[in-house]
């Protein structure tokens, strides 16, 4: 179905403040089916959303000027999407209402998850669905909106910094290390690395800390450099369970905000290809191994790190073998909502592990990448609501 | 997220929580909740028969207000988790400090001794 575009109005002055033309605004009536509310003073009208990169973009809205969605010019936004059709629809601004119309789009155009056709309101608040594109319409006073902003770059050098932190890929050795890191935009607190003790042990650590914003990066970061810096007094850094308890009294959630945390941490003998791990409240790290079928899970039952003074900490051994896949990644990889609405498990995300090399997405640099991409399709529309941290680990 | 409260046989409070235990489920019924538990010297049974997903700021929350309560050498329980919230809290290893419960029978039993 095509719809004309929504036509321009026809005495765009009736919507003018006073101080323009006020004599004319108040003796002329709107017309019936539009509802004008008056103007707030130092209120703007916005469309937000999430660009290719994962930067969050706010589109101002100006009265009675259409702004068309498509995948490429004359658009005026451009999304490079391929459910998005090249002219997809088209938004204009009367007075304090926003009204959209779809162009006769293959997908549709979705209001709060209503399809919708030609000059239909999208609320304050509303959420348009264009594609695989969430527009969110925001009508704010602009002075909070700088507020805010502020808040949104802090997070932004939150999550760069982390980034600038994270070791590169291992692409020869005995093992082959790559990874895949996704920050939300609300930013997580997730760690990870991995480092040589010594010529024959390799350690590999994930911790996720409780909650978002800058407080939870900047507490994930200082587990990282304790973890990187191999900075806990009187540690032996081979026993895992010895580092998770040093990192239980090190960061008691009583003194740092609150906030607690959840890791995995391994020590792999290159020699024998042992793994000692131990796992404080955290699901397990997975091992695909070639021929077979079943994953391993590797996870040890402890207290999540902080919540308890003096808490015990257990560890695990296994036996790893040449060509095994290990797998060691946040809760923000599994914990999404599909597009159907079903809110999954870990155990929805498990197939997903162990395919072979050959079978990565076009485009995909890596199997985590790979894994990112696959989730980020089956996820509804819009940022991943955690922080998505991958980490795959293979011996050659 | 919601939460009513009500009082067990034995004198303690019970929390019963409802909806999703997440970032924004728990800002709107934190307030509420240690209001509840701990605007009161009494012990507590928290209900997550009607939770259907606990997040890691949930987890804080019943840490946090448990820590409190037995700072004041009152106890706190949980019981009713449905199993998506009952593997969370076995993840975590939550019974290790706060006694995990099947149903209001046993936590009522609990909460009298």
């Amino acid at each position: 179905m095509s719809t004309p575009p929504i036509p321009p109005d026809d005495d765009a002055t009736r919507f003018a403040p006073p101080e323009d033309d006020g004599e004319r605004t108040m003796i002329r009536a709107p017309r019936s089916r539009i509802t004008v509310a008056a103007p707030r003073a130092g209120w703007v009208h916005y469309l937000v959303f999430t660009d290719d990169t994962g930067a969050v973009q706010r589109h101002r809205l100006r009265p009675d000027t259409p702004v068309r969605i498509g995948r490429r010019p004359p658009a005026e936004l451009v999304f490079r999407d391929g459910e998005v059709s090249g002219l997809h629809c088209e938004l204009l601004l009367r007075g304090d209402e926003l009204l959209v119309s779809d162009r006769g789009s293959t997908n549709g155009t979705f209001v709060d998850g209503r399809r919708v056709y030609a000059h239909e309101p999208v609320p304050h608040g509303g959420v348009l669905q264009v594609g695989k594109q969430i527009l969110k319409h925001e009508f704010r006073d602009e002075h909070e909106l700088v507020q805010s902003q502020e808040l949104d770059r802090d997070l932004a050098r939150a999550s760069h910094y982390v980034q600038s932190l994270l070791p590169q890929p291992l692409t020869s050795g005995p093992l082959r290390v790559q990874w895949h890191y996704q920050p939300s935009a609300r930013v997580g607190g997730d760690a990870f690395g991995y480092h040589a003790l010594d010529e024959h042990h390799l350690v590999l650590y994930l911790a996720d800390v409780s909650g978002h914003g800058v407080g939870a990066a900047m507490h994930g970061v200082a587990v990282f450099n304790a973890l990187r810096q191999q900075s806990l007094p009187g540690v032996d850094f081979a026993s895992p369970s010895q580092v998770l308890a040093k990192l239980n009294d090190q960061f008691p959630m009583d003194s740092h905000g609150g906030m607690f945390f959840t890791i995995w941490y391994g020590v792999l003998d290159l020699r024998t290809l042992e793994i000692e791990f131990a796992a404080a409240g955290q699901h397990p790290a997975y091992v695909a191994r070639p021929g077979q079928a079943a994953l391993m899970p590797l996870v040890t039952r402890n207290l999540v790190i902080g919540a308890m003074p003096g808490m015990p900490y257990t560890q695990a051994r296994a036996q790893l073998a040449r060509g095994d896949r290990l797998y060691l990644f946040s809760d923000g990889v599994f914990e999404i909502v599909t597009r159907e609405g079903l809110t999954w498990q870990i155990d929805h995300f498990l197939p997903l592990l162990g395919q072979p090399a050959d079978a990565l997405v076009p485009g995909a640099a890596s199997e985590a990448e790979h894994l990112y991409r696959v989730v980020r399709g089956l996820a509804r529309p819009g940022p991943l609501d955690d922080d998505f941290s991958m980490v795959v680990a293979q011996l050659a | 997220m919601d939460m009513s409260v009500e009082e067990l046989a034995g004198g303690a409070v019970c929390v019963a929580l409802q909806g999703r235990l997440d970032t924004v489920g728990v800002d709107q019924v934190e307030a509420r909740f240690k209001d509840a538990v701990l605007g009161t010297d009494r012990d507590a049974a928290v209900d997550l028969g009607a939770v259907s997903f606990l997040a890691s700021m949930g987890v804080r929350l019943i840490i946090t207000t448990a820590r409190a309560q037995k700072a004041r050498g009152r106890n706190l329980v949980l019981f009713g988790a449905k199993a998506q919230v009952q593997s969370t809290l076995q993840m975590v290893a939550l019974d290790q400090i706060i006694p995990v419960l099947p149903d209001r029978e046993q936590a009522t039993a609990r909460l009298a001794h």
